[in-house]
């Protein structure tokens, strides 16, 4: 397959970029879209001109490494997927693709499409926790946990913490990555008596790292890879009203 | 005071602001809708209800709604700036190739809709309150004595473009309450599935009620049917 | 030089005990006066570090991600062992310890093996705590699943994603330290070089991959988890950043490395597709809990899998062995298929694969079951290959997963170096020359919840808080080469990119150092890496400079060392003289052609020294006895 990528170029985290054009050929159908990139790189290398640096690690979409706005969606055309997991397959030969990195003040471009994700560790920091020392829990079973609610918990602690909900939303809000943890564990009964104080923390943080405000456009839960359900934003409203009611 | 102010500074009781002043605006403009819908049931009624809110013990009511709804208008309107401000300022730069697959037309135009909706208002009181459009409004007075109220609506809707605008405005409203509408409940923390699913009819449906009654009015006057024998 | 193990005195079931009795305590008020380095933030390092803070112990941890959190670790997907016998199937601490040391292969030391087994119901109870949430049953107890070479059910999940969940409840608690200011993490730093004083590790060398910042970091004690070096083969399960560099340069400045030809090829993976291919992607083990794995029983069979009926298909791994059947261990799974691929019975492209098949178990357990158990794994398998799984069998074959060889530790996971520890999948202790499967996670939260804690203790005590700076000679010395290295590779200016390098290398290992080792293929490698290590320092191209993101640069570090490294691998592989485990010399097999060990030859640990680049690396051994187990041959049938 042929394809005409245009690509962010950014050489340093100062400095102006701008998208850039190539003409991509002989890419394999079933070769992944950083697979693409891959060979993409070689044939710059071999131009002499550097190679687009993108962050990527696992490949198999569980670290959350990859990042990249590809035709205007955060991890691309496909649902449910991420970046590593999109094969070239899904786009018609010939295309043109453009590819971006996640824009958010909050995220700055470090590179290409590398971007500074940072700020999602430090919320984590500020509460993203339940506060145990190692050596003083009890035995596991001690402590039935319904299906149901453990089951909610694992739905929302599967977000890969990628950040394309950052990207994809008109605002640059980090609610749904927020919000995913902190319903997981307000889910459980360990983490009920941090409850409110981490609900009120990790939003601090949040809005402290110069992320948008969430006005429900719901795009973020359509473009994340792991299908993150935006009812967990309202989840998190409820807990930030409950603890601020005390 | 301090947690108060934590509150409303922080990205969540900004937005709860939003939510509360828009539903309180919402209930105020279904209530108005059955008030004006009372035009058609005639003259009479209409300017004996206009009448009745002038009168005590109404008008300390009203007075409270007014001042009540003024500071809404003033919260809601003040944060949407706000909000707006910062959240255009969270994303730095413009993507060169963007596409949405769930966020709405009317979610990602709110300010858009909301403003011109300020300026609809802004006439509008200009308009019917305040007769700053028409001065002669003011002394319009009908066979009981009473404020025409019921002559002033057909002389304003008469003229075509000002029906228009009205009809395009509320056209806007529909648009800012179908996501307004349903989006206050995911900002109040309804997040039970079972309510979610109901939630998300409230706002599309006081939307098409408001759209449907309010454009009546003017559409009515227009073809004849409020006003026709007058 | 020196390898005692120290393995304390006393019962196999009192050793941890009194150890921990006997151990050197450092006193509260000063912990927080001894630094401690982390390098890595995978299960294990992150576990320390995060240990290490809450003990009140002052904490540097370092990973080469842009966040601790997408560790490696969080790749891991079928679960972690643990003897709590909560099926009440017969589960029991000697049991587990028994499974690993056979499941070994009998390479493992008794000691620490032991000691794992024990504290594995602890990791448990804490991960629970931490907010980890393991599939349950409809009651609200844990859930147990099967793992290859175990006849209990012991493994604890989290649908197929428990390495992410488990990673997760490490990370939240490393946070938490972060968060409390005991532990500063330094992501994106990637550690080039460990520097020793007087004989003691006391500090690492990191550059700083945004901005290429090269810099020198003292501590009391260094931790390594790097994790493993299955990159070597370029085709691996494992993410592509994996790398040999913090043990292989820490090897270099004299620690021992064990058993660096233990590597352990998964039986279950989607087969490569072509030259385009980056990585290898594992299917989790818990598939066999449900799938049954077959062959046609001809030679050469085209016709679709379900065309070929019942009484044609040879489901090898029942017939070979029925007792455990599509759960044999991981060494004998992979071998198994590569005999029918190479008798020509292979399925898809180039007959490289095997069916994996739930036909049976969407027929007995219903396709929402199915779904439930696996459904994650599946629509991976569908994304990458474009067939469902549901409808046609999966097609599988082995690939490099998991490297047992490491950094050569004692009882306290000290290596030779006094003050450098090594944790998780960067050590060699527990595995031997196999590992079974839900142990890595298991071992890699062990070491650091549960042993470093305590021994680290044992180290600090006898040391004075803070007795180095980076001012001292060795760090300039370690600093400075560091740099002479980056700038080399940036003044190669020759053709050929790092990839192109990594990729025929790991052709090279997965040729004559894979699934089947001979003399003769070892000596070819052997002749053959040195001289594509050659041309690597010639004929090198890296653009950019070294003051800014640099993916090129941050790839030849690590493929130059894989270059050294692959070396002393075949080495290993060729001076053991029997296979066991995941390593097979064809030359020592029996006649039904199982592995032959060499107990009396080879009951050892290897462990390599590093003489010079100029000279031949020196193979001690570690002489390991059983006193609990009965060495057999491993049967499985
Ligand atoms: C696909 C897959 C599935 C698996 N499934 C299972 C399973 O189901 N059950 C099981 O028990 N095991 C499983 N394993 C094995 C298990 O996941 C690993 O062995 C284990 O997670 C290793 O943990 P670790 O902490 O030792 O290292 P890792 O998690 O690999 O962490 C290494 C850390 O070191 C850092 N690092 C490395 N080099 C440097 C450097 N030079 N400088 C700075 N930092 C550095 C990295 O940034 C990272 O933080 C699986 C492995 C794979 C590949
Ligand atoms: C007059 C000028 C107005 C402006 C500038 C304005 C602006 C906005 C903005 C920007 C939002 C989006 C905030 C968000 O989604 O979080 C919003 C939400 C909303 N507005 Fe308005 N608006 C105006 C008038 C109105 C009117 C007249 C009504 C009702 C009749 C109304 C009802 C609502 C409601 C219900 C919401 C939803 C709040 C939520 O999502 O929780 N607004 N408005
Ligand atoms: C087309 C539909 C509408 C008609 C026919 C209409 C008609 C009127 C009339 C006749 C009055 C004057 C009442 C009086 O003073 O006696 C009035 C007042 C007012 N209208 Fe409307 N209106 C309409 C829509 C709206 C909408 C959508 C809003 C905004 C939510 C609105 C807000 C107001 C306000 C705030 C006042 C002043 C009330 C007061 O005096 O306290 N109107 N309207
Ligand atoms: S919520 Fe989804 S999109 Fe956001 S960080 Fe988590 S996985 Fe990524
Ligand atoms: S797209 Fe943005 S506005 Fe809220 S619902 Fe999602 S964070
Ligand atoms: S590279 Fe790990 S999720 Fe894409």
């Amino acid at each position: 397959m042929d394809f005409k990528l245009h690509v962010w170029r950014q050489t340093a985290p100062e400095s102006a970029g701008k998208m850039q054009a190539y003409d991509v050929k002989d890419i394999s159908p079933d070769s992944s879209f950083l697979e693409m990139l891959d060979q993409v790189n070689e044939t710059l290398n071999e131009k002499g001109e550097e190679p687009i640096a993108f962050d990527h690690d696992c490949r198999e979409g569980i670290c959350g490494s990859c990042s990249m706005v590809i035709n205007g969606y955060a991890h691309g055309p496909q649902k449910a997927t991420t970046t590593c997991q999109l094969h070239m397959r899904s786009f018609k030969d010939g295309v043109d693709i453009h590819v971006e990195p996640f824009k958010a003040k909050a995220f700055p471009v470090l590179k290409d499409l590398v971007v500074d994700r940072t700020a999602f560790d430090r919320i984590m920091a500020a509460g993203g926790y339940i506060s145990i020392n190692t050596g003083n829990a009890q035995d596991a079973n001690n402590l039935p946990i319904s299906k149901e609610l453990s089951d909610k918990a694992f739905d929302a602690a599967t977000c890969i913490g990628c950040g394309a909900c950052v990207a994809a939303c008109k605002n640059a809000s980090a609610m749904l990555f927020v919000s995913a943890k902190v319903t997981q564990l307000a889910s459980l009964p360990q983490g009920e008596p941090e409850r409110k104080i981490r609900a009120t923390s990790m939003v601090e943080q949040m809005d402290k790292e110069g992320f948008g405000n969430c006005t429900n456009q719901y795009e973020c839960g359509a473009v994340c890879p792991k299908e993150i359900d935006v009812a967990n934003i309202a989840k998190l409203n409820q807990e930030f009203i409950l603890a601020k009611l005390k | 005071m301090n947690t108060v102010r934590s509150f409303f500074i922080s990205s969540i009781g900004k937005k709860i602001a939003m939510a509360i002043t828009g539903a309180a605006i919402t209930g105020f403009a279904l209530a108005h809708l059955g008030g004006n819908l009372l035009a058609y049931g005639g003259q009479d009624i209409f300017n004996n209800y206009a009448a009745g809110m002038k009168k005590q013990p109404m008008l300390t009511l009203i007075w409270f709604m007014r001042v009540g709804l003024l500071a809404f208008f003033v919260v809601h309107i003040g944060i949407g700036i706000k909000l707006t401000m910062e959240n255009s300022q969270a994303r730095a730069h413009r993507y060169a190739v963007r596409k949405f697959r769930r966020a709405s037309l009317p979610s990602r135009t709110m300010i858009y809709s909301g403003l011109i909706l300020l300026a609809f208002v802004l006439f509008h009181l200009a308009h019917y309150t305040f007769f700053l459009v028409h001065p002669e409004f003011g002394n319009l007075v009908d066979s009981s004595g009473r404020h025409d109220a019921y002559a002033m609506v057909v002389a304003g809707f008469s003229s075509v473009p000002v029906s228009l605008f009205y009809m395009l405005s509320m056209i806007l409203l529909w648009m800012h309450l179908c996501h307004g509408g349903s989006s206050l409940f995911q900002t109040l923390g309804v997040s039970h599935p079972k309510y979610r699913a109901l939630t998300s009819y409230v706002g599309p449906i006081v939307a098409t009620v408001l759209l449907l009654g309010n454009c009546s009015i003017p559409l009515a006057v227009l073809l004849g049917v409020i006003g026709g024998g007058h | 030089m020196q390898f005692d193990a120290h393995i304390p005195d006393g019962s196999l079931q009192e050793k941890w005990k009194n150890h921990k009795f006997n151990v050197k305590l450092v006193n509260p008020a000063n912990k927080r006066k001894y630094k401690i380095i982390v390098v890595g933030s995978g299960l294990a390092g992150a576990s320390a570090a995060a240990t290490f803070g809450e003990l009140g112990y002052n904490v540097d941890c370092f990973c080469f991600q842009d966040s601790p959190r997408r560790a490696h670790s969080i790749a891991a997907q079928g679960g972690i062992n643990a003897a709590k016998n909560y099926q009440n199937d017969g589960d029991s601490v000697f049991r587990l310890f028994y499974d690993t040391i056979k499941g070994g292969d009998f390479r493992a030391r008794e000691a620490n093996v032991y000691r794992l087994a024990e504290v594995s119901a602890s990791i448990i109870d804490q991960c629970v705590a931490q907010g980890v949430p393991f599939a349950r049953e409809y009651g609200g107890l844990l859930s147990n699943r099967s793992f290859g070479g175990a006849q209990v059910s012991r493994t604890f999940y989290a649908a197929g994603q428990t390495g992410q969940q488990l990673l997760l409840g490490a990370y939240s608690a490393l946070s938490r330290q972060i968060g409390a200011k005991t532990v500063t993490m330094h992501s994106r730093t990637e550690m080039l070089d460990l520097v020793l004083v007087d004989g003691h590790a006391k500090g690492i060398i990191t550059r700083d991959l945004v901005t290429g910042e090269i810099k020198a970091h003292a501590a009391d004690a260094v931790v390594l988890a790097t994790g493993g070096y299955g990159n070597v083969f370029y085709l691996s399960t494992n993410a592509k950043g994996c790398n040999v560099t913090a043990t292989y340069r820490a090897y270099k400045k004299g620690a021992g490395f064990a058993n660096p030809c233990y590597t352990q090829i998964h039986p279950t993976c989607i087969p490569v597709s072509g030259d385009h291919q980056s990585k290898l992607t594992l299917m989790s083990e818990s598939l066999r809990n449900d799938g049954r794995v077959w062959v046609p029983l001809k030679k050469g069979d085209q016709r679709s899998p379900k065309e070929i009926p019942e009484k044609e298909r040879d489901y090898y791994l029942e017939r070979k062995y029925p007792s455990f059947g599509n759960l044999s261990p991981r060494d004998i799974a992979s071998r198994s298929a590569k005999e029918v691929c190479d008798e020509g019975r292979g399925v898809g492209p180039g007959g490289l694969g095997v069916y994996l098949d739930f036909s049976d178990a969407i027929k007995r357990l219903g396709l929402d079951m199915i779904k439930e158990r696996y459904g994650n794994l599946f629509d991976m398998y569908q994304q990458i290959t474009a067939e469902n799984p549901y409808e046609t069998p999966m097609r599988i074959y082995p690939a490099v997963h998991y490297t047992m060889g490491g950094l050569w530790v004692d009882y306290n996971l000290m290596s030779n170096i006094p003050g450098l520890h090594v944790a998780g999948e960067a050590n060699f202790s527990d595995h031997g020359a196999n590992r079974l499967g839900a142990s890595a996670l298991m071992q890699g939260l062990a070491d650091g919840y549960f042993v470093l804690p305590y021994t680290i203790g044992n180290y600090l005590a006898s040391q004075q808080p803070k007795s180095v700076t980076t001012d001292a000679p060795e760090f300039k010395q370690a600093l400075q080469s560091v740099k002479d290295q980056t700038a080399k590779f940036l003044a190669i200016k020759g053709k050929r990119s790092v990839d192109s390098f990594h990729r025929e290398l790991g052709k090279i290992m997965w040729d004559y150092c894979g699934m089947a080792r001979t003399k003769e293929g070892l000596q070819t490698a052997l002749q053959r890496i040195p001289e594509l290590r050659k041309e690597f320092w010639t004929d090198l191209r890296i653009l950019g400079d070294e003051k800014n993101v640099n993916i090129s640069l941050e790839k030849a570090g690590r493929v130059a060392d894989f270059m050294e490294f692959a070396e002393l691998m075949c080495r290993d592989a060729l001076e053991r003289e029997e296979s066991c485990g995941g390593h097979f010399r064809t030359e020592h097999q029996t006649e039904d052609g199982e592995a032959k060990r060499n107990d009396e030859k080879f009951s050892h640990a290897a462990i390599w020294e590093y003489k010079g680049q100029e000279q031949a690396p020196v193979r001690h051994r570690e002489e390991l006895t059983f006193e609990n187990v009965k060495l057999s041959t491993r049967s499985y049938k």
